[in-house]
C-alpha cells in the first residue's frame, strides 16, 4: 500500500495557548535569543509589526505592546497533550517539537472507511483545543511537513497533486540548513523544482550528502525512518488559564478538565492513585502545590473533585493563578481490596512527605521554620519562611545579640545603666522599612541585661533580653 | 579645637567612594577641619580636582596628599606626602604596584614598603591579635619616627574591644596613636548611593548584600564636636601634628624636558632660534613686501616663548613631526600657538602668515598663563608609527599617555542603579529604549512610574535621585585619543603611571584637564583621516601626471576662482569640513570666495552657532540687509571681522575681557566653563557677572543678555577661530583637488575609507554624476586599492579587490602575484590558489570573475564543481551542463549592494522605474525647474537620517535616487503618525511641498511618506544614523 503522512502544524500555539482571550491589545512573542518577535497576534500585526522583528522597532512602532517570552518548553507539552488526545484516535504519531505532529495515516484509513472520514475525525478532536494549526497529507513525512507549513490546507490522495505541489515550494521552506539554501539561491535554484531538475551528477559534485539524502527522502527515493510516540506512563498535564483567576472556587471548573483528562488517562490504562498534587502557577510567586490524598486508589473524576474542592477552600491565594499543572504521585494497577477499611495503612514519611502532609492539611501559612536573614536590621534577620526551603547561611557578625529578641520593640521605662554602645546602626532605605538607631547594652536595677536603643528623636526602646 | 582628616577616599576609589574630591574638600572647609587628606586607593588621580576646587576657592582648609594601601590583604594603612620627595617616592610606589598588574589592579610588594624612606605612615590595624602583633614589629623596624597607628570609630559593634586593642598595641609598641575618619563620603545623606556603587562594584543588588554593606553613615565628615566625643583629645592633637608636617602642594610639581633634544653647545633659547631661522629662510625664499615685519614678528613670538620657558615644548614638536616628514607621513598642526610664524618657519603648521595676519593675535596669552596649545594630526593609518617613534625615542619611563577620566552617563547610571535596586534588566533596556526616541518631549523621570519601572512614587523617586547623583562619577581611567606626556626624568616622579587596556601603553593617573590646572605640558599626537587621503591623492598625481604636489604649494597659490565657483555651487561631496548636509546647504548662501570666508564657514555651521542664533544675523549683515552696528570700539574690534557677530570661541573671551571686565584668569574659567557646560551647568554662574560688567561698562541690558544667550549656544560646539583657520586650508586643498583631478581625489579618497562623511557608495554616485567612468572590481584588473586605470585618453577609476565584503587582504596578494600575464581564463585556476573558499564566493558574489564567467551564478556554480580540484581533473573544462540560471536585474543589484555596497549598473530608483514599479515622481535634477511651494513626489534610497538636538523634533532625511541626492525635512507630527515609513523604509516616497530659499537650496517638506523598500526587499546600504 502506498504510504500516506498527514502532517498538523500549529504556527501560533503559545499564543494561543495564553492569550486566545485577549483581543483588546497587542501581544508579542519574543524569542529571547535574539529579542525578535516570534509570535504575534492581531492587534500586533496591524500595527505593522513583522515576524523576525526586532523588540526596540517593535516597541517603537507600537507603545502598550505587551511582550512574553517565549517558551518552547509550553508549546511541547502543549503537543504532548494534543498527541495523547490524537491517540485515541490514530496509532502512528510522530511529535516534531515544539510546534508540529506527524501522523502515519495509510493505514488507518481502513478503519475510518475513508480519508475523509478519517480527517474529520481529527480535525473534530483539534478544533475542540482551540488552537490554530495548519494541515497537509503528503506521500512522505518531509512532503506533508512542508506543504503543511505552507499553508496548504488540505488532505488528498492525489499523489500528482502532491508532487506538483512539493515542487513548487521554494528552498527557504525546507529542512536544509539555511548556509545550504543560500548557496543555492547564489546560483539560482530557488525551488524544490528546480533542484529536482539538476541532475544528481552535478549536485552530488558540489553539494555533500545531507542534500541528497534531504531530497532523496523529500521525494520518495529513499526511506525515512520515523520513531513513534509512546505515551507516557505518568499523568504530569499543564492548563494555561485563559486569564488569571484569584479565587479558587473559580478555579474549580478548569480542575475539572484536568481531572477528567486524569481519569481518562488511568482508565485507558486501569490504574489507579492515592495521591495528586496539583500546581498553581503564580505570577509573583513561586507556585503553589496543593496536595491532595485518598485513602484508596481512585481513579474517578468526580471523587477527586470532591476532595480537591475541600482542600481548595483552607487556600488562600497571594496572587492570580495563570496556569495549574496536575500530576499523580504513585500510580498502580486497580486490584480489588481484600482488606479491612479501618485496618490502617502505616508509611515511612520522610520529613518533606511530612511537611507537604501537614501543609495540605493545615495550609503552608502554618506551617513553617525559622531562618536568618542577612540585614543589619534586627527585626529583619529572624525570619519564618515556608517549610522545606534551604536555608542560606549568614555571615558573621562580630556582635552581642540577645538571647530574647522582643518581636516589637518596647517603650523603655525604666531607669537603666547603659554599660556598652552606642552601635549605630542606619540601613534599610531601600525597602521602606529604614531605620536609624543606636544600640546599646544595658543594666537594669533588677539586674537584668536589656538590649536598648535610641531613636533619632532621642526616644528609648526596650528590644531584647539577654539570658 | 583643631582636626585634620588623615584617612578620606573619594570617587576615585572607584566604586567605594561615594564623594567628589570638589565636594570633600568644601565640606570639610565648611567644617573648620585644619587640613584634609585625599588618599585614594593606590592612586593619586584626584588630588588635582581637590587642589583646583581649593584654589578656586580660596578655602582654607590645607590639602594633603596621600594614598590607601592593602598589603597582603591585612596590612591596611595610609602614606602621607610631607614633601616633594615623599610624593616622588610615592608616585613611585604606587606606579610599581599598578606596573604590576592588569588595569585597574595593582600589587604591592614588600619591596616597596621598605623601600618608603620619606612618607608618614598610618597604621590601621585589624583586629586579629596575631597579625597585628607581627605587622606592629614590622612597622616600627621600617618607619621608625614616622609611624602612627590609626584609629577610627565608626559606632560598629564591638567596637569597645577593638579599641582597647590597639591602645595595648600603642603601648606595647609605644607608637603613638592618631584619631581618622576613615571617610568615604562628604556627608551623611550620601549613604545610599555609597551603597550602590558598592552594590555595582559587587554585582549584587543592595536588599541582598545585607551586613556586607556599611552599618551606618558614620563614614563621613562630621563635625568636630562630634569628633571631640568620640576620640581622646590626645588623639586629636596626634592628627594635626601629623598635618603640621606636610607642606607639600601640588604646585611645586614642574617637569623638566628631556635633554637630549638640545644639542651640545647651545642653550634652548639658541637652538630654537636657528631652528626658526633656518626654517625661514626656506618658506620665505621670494621675500614677500612686508618681509621685515614677517621678521619682527618673529623676534616678538620667540621673544615670549622665551620669557614664558616654552623652548622645549616647541623643540619637542618640532622633532616630531620632522620625524614625520622623513617619514613622508602627512601632518598638520592646529592650535593658538600653531598659527604663529614660528610654527609655520618650524613647518608645524601651513598656514601661511600672510593668510593668518587676519587671525587674532592669540598665540601665547601671558596674562592668562595659559600653556601654549598645539594639536598636531597625522594621518591616521600611519599615527601609530609616530606614537611608536615617541615610545622608543624616550623610553617607556619618560612618556605615557594622558588619562581620560570615564564618567557614568546617564544611560550607564540607570542601568547601574537599576540594577542594584533589583529592577530587572529586561525593563531597563525596555525603559531605555522607549525614552531614547527622537521625541524628546517628555521627561525621562515622569515616564518611570508609567513604563512600570518602579512600583511607587517613593521609589521612582529613590531612582531619580541616585541616577542623578551618580551622573558624573568617575567609573574608570582610560587612555587618551593622543596626549602625551614627556619628561627629562622618570615620568612617576611626577604622577603615577598605570597600564592602559592596549598591551605596551601606559597611562599616568591624571587626565587633560588636571594637566592643564597644573600647567604641565602636553604633546596632541592626533589622526585624521583626510590627511591620508590626501597624501594618496598626492600620490596618484605624481604617478599618473608627473606632479609632485605638497600642501604648501597648493595653498600657495592663494584663493583660486574656479575652486571657490565649485565651493559655492555646494559641489562638495569629499571635501573636508564643507560636505556635510548642513554644510551644503549653507555653501550657496554664504558663498565664500577666500580663505578667511572658508574660516568663517567652517565655524559657523555648527551647532553652537545655530543654535545660538549667529547664522541669521551673519547672513543678513554680509547681505547688507541689516546694519552692522557696535555698541562701542573694543567691541567694534572684536568682532567687526565676523560683521558683528560672534562666531568664534576666542571672539567669547575677548569679549568678556575688554567689555565685562573679566581679568586674564576668569576668563580661562569662562572658557573651561563652556567646553565642559553640559556636564555640569557652571556656565550659569558667570551669568551675572557677565552681564553686570558689561553694564558697568555702559552696554545696556537686552545687548548684554544677548551676548550671554549666544555664549550658551556655544556650549561645547563654539569652534576655535585657530582650530578652523588649520581646517580651512585642509578643506581648501581637498578642493583644490577635487576640481583638478577628481580621479585621484575620489580613488585616493575611498583608498582611505572609513573616513568622512560618506560612503563608497555615496562617493561612487558623485563621480559618476561628474562623468567619470567607474570600473567593476575584476580579478584581472583590479588591485587591492582602488587605481586610476587609463582608458583612451581619460582615467577611469578601477575599484579595488578592497571593496569586496568578505575578501582579505593577504587572498588579494596572493590572487595578484599569481596572475598570469594574460589575466586568468578558467575559474579552476583561482581554486588552485591557496584562497580561502569563503574568499572565492565573496569575488563572486562580487561578480569579480565577469571576464571569465558570463554572470556570478555561473561562476559559483563553476566554484563549486568540487571535482576540479582533484589533480588529476584542473585541466579539464568542462562547460557547465544542464545549468540555465542566471540573476535577472534585480537581483544583479541587490547582490552587487551585498556583496560590494555599491553598484555600478543601474541605480535602483532607475531599476524600479523602468520595470514600471514606480509611480510618477520627481527626480533630483528635474527639482530645479519645479516652482517655490509646488506640491510633488519624490523617492529615493534613505542614504542619510540626520536628527540634530537643535532642531525641535526634526528630521532630515537625505534620500538618494539615481541623478543625485534630494533634502527631505520631516516634521515631528509627520514621524509620529507615519511612525513606520519615518522608522523603517530603506526605499522612501515623500509626498510634499517643495521649499526653494536663498541660495537655490531646496528641500522637500514631507507630507506623506510611503515605504517602498518591499519593492528591492533585502536591499543592503545601511543608512548613517546621526543624532
Amino acid at each position: 500500500m502506498k504510504k500516506l503522512w498527514l502532517y498538523l502544524h500549529f504556527p501560533r500555539l503559545q499564543m494561543d495557548c495564553q492569550f486566545l482571550a485577549e483581543q483588546h491589545r497587542p501581544v508579542i512573542i519574543l524569542e529571547a535569543k535574539d529579542n525578535s518577535t516570534r509570535q504575534l497576534n492581531e492587534l500586533a500585526s496591524k500595527a505593522g509589526i513583522k515576524p523576525g522583528m526586532g523588540l526596540g522597532t517593535a516597541c517603537a512602532l507600537c507603545h502598550d505592546l505587551h511582550v512574553e517570552p517565549y517558551n518552547s518548553d509550553l508549546e511541547s507539552n502543549k503537543i504532548k497533550q494534543l498527541c495523547d488526545s490524537l491517540y485515541q484516535l490514530t496509532s502512528d504519531i510522530c511529535l516534531f517539537p515544539p510546534d508540529g505532529i506527524l501522523l502515519r495515516i495509510h493505514n488507518m484509513l481502513r478503519f475510518y472507511d475513508g480519508l475523509d472520514n478519517y480527517w474529520q475525525a481529527i480535525s473534530g478532536t483539534l478544533d475542540k483545543n482551540n488552537i490554530r494549526y495548519h494541515y497537509a497529507t503528503g506521500a512522505t513525512p518531509f512532503a506533508a511537513k512542508i506543504l503543511a507549513q505552507s499553508q496548504w490546507d488540505q488532505v488528498c490522495e492525489d499523489r500528482q497533486q502532491m508532487h506538483q505541489q512539493v515542487l513548487a515550494q521554494p528552498l527557504d521552506a525546507s529542512e536544509l540548513p539555511t548556509r545550504v539554501v543560500d548557496n543555492l539561491k547564489r546560483v539560482g535554484i530557488r525551488l524544490i523544482g528546480d533542484l529536482a531538475a539538476m541532475p544528481l551528477s552535478e549536485i552530488a559534485r558540489r553539494f555533500d550528502i545531507q542534500l541528497v539524502t534531504y531530497m532523496g527522502r523529500l521525494l520518495g527515493e529513499l526511506h525515512h525512518s520515523i520513531s513513534f510516540y509512546h505515551p507516557e506512563k505518568r499523568f504530569n498535564r499543564r492548563l494555561e488559564l485563559l486569564y488569571e483567576i484569584d479565587n479558587t472556587q473559580i478555579l474549580l471548573p478548569p480542575i475539572q478538565l484536568l481531572l477528567q483528562a486524569l481519569e481518562d488517562f488511568l482508565l485507558i490504562r486501569d490504574q489507579v492513585t492515592e495521591e495528586l498534587l496539583l500546581n498553581l502557577h503564580q505570577r509573583e510567586q513561586a507556585s503553589l502545590t496543593v496536595t491532595v490524598n485518598s485513602a484508596e486508589g481512585e481513579y474517578r473524576a468526580k471523587v477527586w473533585q470532591t476532595l480537591m474542592q475541600l482542600k481548595l477552600e483552607s487556600v488562600q491565594l497571594q496572587s492570580p493563578v495563570y496556569a495549574l499543572s496536575l500530576e499523580t504521585g504513585n500510580t498502580h494497577l486497580k486490584t480489588p481490596r481484600a482488606d479491612d477499611l479501618f485496618s490502617g495503612k502505616k508509611t515511612a514519611l520522610s520529613q518533606t512527605q511530612l511537611i507537604a502532609m501537614l501543609q495540605a492539611k493545615l495550609g503552608q501559612e502554618l506551617v513553617q521554620q525559622i531562618s536568618l536573614h542577612n540585614d543589619f536590621r534586627p527585626e529583619q534577620v529572624n525570619r519564618y519562611q515556608n517549610a522545606g526551603k534551604a536555608l542560606s547561611p549568614l555571615p558573621k557578625l562580630q556582635a552581642n545579640r540577645p538571647f530574647f529578641l522582643l518581636s516589637e520593640p518596647q517603650k523603655l521605662n525604666e531607669k537603666v545603666r547603659l554599660l556598652q554602645g552606642p552601635e549605630r546602626i542606619v540601613s534599610g532605605w531601600w525597602d521602606d522599612h529604614a531605620i536609624t538607631r543606636d544600640y546599646f547594652i544595658a543594666h537594669s536595677a533588677q539586674g537584668r541585661w536589656y538590649w536598648v536603643f535610641r531613636t533619632a528623636e532621642q526616644r528609648w526602646f526596650l528590644h531584647g533580653v539577654f539570658a | 579645637m583643631y582636626y585634620a582628616e588623615l584617612f578620606c577616599q573619594s570617587n576615585f576609589s572607584f566604586l567605594t567612594g561615594a564623594s567628589h574630591p570638589e565636594e570633600l574638600m568644601q565640606r570639610a572647609n565648611f567644617l573648620n577641619y585644619q587640613a584634609l587628606a585625599i588618599t585614594d586607593e593606590c592612586s593619586v588621580a584626584g588630588i588635582v580636582r581637590a587642589y583646583s576646587e581649593q584654589q578656586k576657592h580660596q578655602l582654607a582648609i590645607k590639602l594633603i596628599i596621600g594614598s590607601y594601601f592593602c598589603f597582603q590583604q591585612n596590612l591596611k594603612l595610609v602614606l602621607l606626602c610631607p614633601h616633594k620627595e615623599a610624593y616622588s617616592e610615592l608616585c613611585r610606589i604606587i606606579t610599581n604596584a599598578r606596573r604590576r598588574s592588569e588595569k585597574g589592579e595593582y600589587q604591592l610588594e614588600e619591596w616597596d614598603l621598605k623601600s618608603c624612606q620619606h612618607c608618614l605612615v598610618i597604621w590601621l590595624p585589624q583586629g586579629d591579635k596575631e597579625q597585628d602583633n607581627h605587622w606592629a614589629k614590622w612597622l616600627i623596624r621600617h618607619y621608625p619616627q614616622r609611624l602612627w597607628l590609626g584609629v577610627q570609630r565608626h559606632l560598629t559593634a564591638n567596637e569597645q574591644s577593638y579599641i582597647q586593642h590597639c591602645k595595648q598595641l600603642a603601648e606595647q609598641y609605644q607608637i603613638p596613636v592618631t584619631a581618622c575618619g576613615g571617610v568615604l563620603m562628604h556627608e551623611a545623606e550620601r549613604l545610599p548611593l555609597q551603597q550602590v556603587v558598592t552594590a555595582i562594584k559587587e554585582g549584587i543588588p543592595v536588599a541582598q548584600l545585607g551586613r556586607d554593606l556599611l552599618s551606618n553613615a558614620e563614614r563621613a565628615l562630621r563635625p568636630l564636636d562630634k569628633i571631640k566625643s568620640l576620640y581622646p583629645e590626645q588623639w586629636i592633637v596626634a592628627s594635626t601634628h601629623i598635618a603640621q608636617r606636610c607642606s607639600f602642594s601640588p604646585s611645586e610639581l614642574k617637569y623638566q624636558y628631556p635633554e637630549e633634544l638640545i644639542p651640545k653647545g647651545y642653550t634652548p633659547r639658541q637652538y630654537l632660534r636657528e631652528c626658526v631661522l633656518r626654517g625661514m629662510a626656506v618658506r620665505f625664499a621670494q621675500r614677500p613686501d612686508n618681509y621685515f615685519g614677517i621678521k619682527r614678528t618673529i623676534a616678538k613670538e620667540l621673544r615670549l616663548i622665551t620669557e614664558m620657558h616654552y623652548e622645549y615644548f616647541f623643540l619637542t614638536i618640532y622633532d616630531i613631526v620632522q620625524f614625520a616628514k622623513q617619514q613622508q607621513i602627512l601632518y598638520q598642526g592646529r592650535g593658538s600657538a600653531a598659527n604663529s610664524v614660528v610654527c609655520y618657519c618650524l613647518e608645524i603648521t601651513s598656514v601661511d602668515p600672510r593668510q593668518i595676519s587676519v587671525l587674532f593675535e592669540r598665540f601665547i596669552s601671558k596674562e592668562r598663563n595659559e600653556p601654549p596649545d598645539i594639536d598636531v594630526d597625522f594621518e591616521h593609518e600611519r599615527r601609530e608609527e609616530v606614537i611608536q617613534y615617541i615610545y622608543q625615542k624616550y623610553g617607556r619611563e619618560r612618556t605615557a599617555l594622558a588619562a581620560t577620566v570615564t564618567t557614568y552617563r546617564f544611560k550607564s547610571a540607570l542601568r547601574e542603579v537599576g540594577k542594584a535596586l533589583g529592577i530587572a534588566e529586561v525593563q531597563l533596556d525596555y525603559f531605555i529604549k522607549n525614552i531614547n526616541r527622537r521625541d524628546r518631549g517628555l521627561d525621562w523621570q515622569a515616564q518611570i512610574v508609567e513604563l512600570g519601572l518602579a512600583s511607587n512614587a517613593s521609589q521612582s523617586e529613590k531612582l531619580v535621585h541616585l541616577v542623578e547623583e551618580l551622573k558624573g562619577f568617575p567609573r574608570h581611567l582610560s587612555q587618551h585619543v593622543g596626549g602625551f606626556v614627556i619628561s627629562a626624568g622618570p615620568l612617576y616622579q611626577l604622577v603615577p603611571v598605570e597600564n592602559a587596556a592596549m598591551p605596551e601603553r601606559t597611562v599616568i593617573q591624571w587626565d587633560k584637564d588636571d594637566l592643564e590646572s597644573l600647567a604641565l605640558l602636553k604633546v596632541d599626537v592626533l589622526a585624521l583621516g583626510m590627511l591620508t587621503a590626501i597624501r594618496k591623492m598626492f600620490q596618484l598625481v605624481w604617478v599618473h601626471y608627473g606632479r609632485k604636489l605638497s600642501i604648501t604649494d597648493i595653498t600657495r597659490k592663494q584663493d583660486d576662482a574656479n575652486v571657490y565657483r565649485m565651493i559655492q555651487r555646494a559641489d562638495t561631496v569629499g571635501v573636508f569640513q564643507i560636505e556635510s548636509r548642513a554644510q551644503m546647504s549653507m555653501l550657496p548662501r554664504l558663498r565664500p570666495k577666500n580663505y578667511y570666508d572658508l574660516v568663517i564657514q567652517i565655524a559657523i555651521v555648527r551647532p553652537g552657532p545655530i543654535q545660538g542664533d549667529m547664522v541669521h544675523p551673519f547672513l543678513r549683515r554680509r547681505d547688507g540687509k541689516e546694519p552692522e552696528s557696535y555698541p562701542s570700539e573694543e567691541v567694534k574690534a572684536v568682532l567687526s571681522r565676523t560683521r558683528g557677530v560672534p562666531i568664534f570661541q576666542e571672539q567669547v573671551i575677548k569679549l568678556a575681557m575688554v567689555a565685562a571686565g573679566f581679568t586674564g584668569g576668569e576668563a580661562d574659567q569662562l572658557r573651561r566653563a563652556m567646553a565642559s557646560w553640559k556636564k555640569n551647568g557652571e556656565l550659569m554662574k558667570f551669568k551675572s557677572k557677565l552681564i553686570s560688567g558689561m553694564m558697568h561698562r555702559g552696554y545696556n541690558y537686552d545687548y548684554a543678555e544677548r551676548i550671554f544667550k549666544q555664549i550658551c549656544g556655544f556650549g561645547e560646539y563654539g569652534f576655535p577661530e585657530s582650530h578652523s583657520a588649520s581646517f580651512a586650508i585642509l578643506a581648501y586643498v581637498s578642493s583644490w583637488l577635487k576640481y583638478y583631478y577628481p580621479e585621484a581625489f575620489y580613488t585616493g579618497l575611498m583608498n582611505s575609507w572609513p573616513m568622512g562623511f560618506y560612503t563608497p557608495s555615496q562617493l561612487v554616485q558623485d563621480a559618476r554624476q561628474h562623468q567619470i567612468r567607474v570600473l567593476p572590481v575584476c580579478v584581472n584588473r583590479s588591485h587591492w586599492d582602488h587605481l586610476m586605470e587609463k582608458q583612451q585618453d581619460k582615467f577611469a577609476i578601477r575599484l579595488g579587490l578592497r571593496q569586496v565584503k568578505g575578501f582579505s587582504e593577504d587572498a588579494a596578494h596572493k590572487l595578484i602575484k599569481n596572475r598570469p600575464q594574460s589575466g586568468y581564463q578558467y575559474v579552476s585556476q583561482l581554486k588552485q590558489l591557496t584562497i580561502k573558499s569563503n574568499e572565492l564566493q565573496a569575488l563572486a558574489s562580487a561578480d569579480a570573475m565577469h571576464m571569465i564567467e558570463k554572470n556570478r551564478y555561473q561562476t559559483r556554480w563553476a566554484l563549486l564543481n568540487t571535482e576540479s580540484e582533484l589533480p588529476l581533473f584542473n585541466e579539464l573544462h568542462e562547460p557547465a551542463t544542464g545549468y540555465q540560471h542566471q540573476p535577472d536585474d534585480i537581483e544583479n543589484l541587490l547582490e552587487d549592494y551585498q556583496a560590494t555596497r555599491l553598484t555600478l549598473k543601474q541605480h535602483p530608483i532607475a531599476l524600479l522605474q523602468a520595470n514600471g514599479k514606480l509611480d510618477k515622481f520627481v527626480c533630483a535634477t528635474g527639482l530645479a525647474q519645479i516652482r517655490h511651494q509646488a506640491i510633488i513626489s519624490v523617492v529615493g534610497m534613505v542614504t542619510g537620517r540626520q536628527a540634530p538636538g537643535t532642531a525641535s523634533g526634526v528630521t532630515f532625511i537625505t534620500l538618494e535616487d539615481h541623478t543625485g541626492n534630494i533634502n527631505v525635512i520631516v516634521w515631528r507630527a509627520t514621524a509620529r503618525a507615519q511612525k513606520q515609513a519615518y522608522l523603517k523604509a530603506q526605499i522612501l516616497k515623500v509626498t510634499g511641498i517643495l521649499e526653494r530659499g536663498d541660495g537655490g537650496v531646496t528641500h522637500i517638506i514631507a507630507g506623506k511618506l510611503e515605504d517602498q523598500s518591499h519593492l528591492l526587499s533585502q536591499l543592503t546600504t545601511r543608512s548613517r544614523d546621526f543624532h
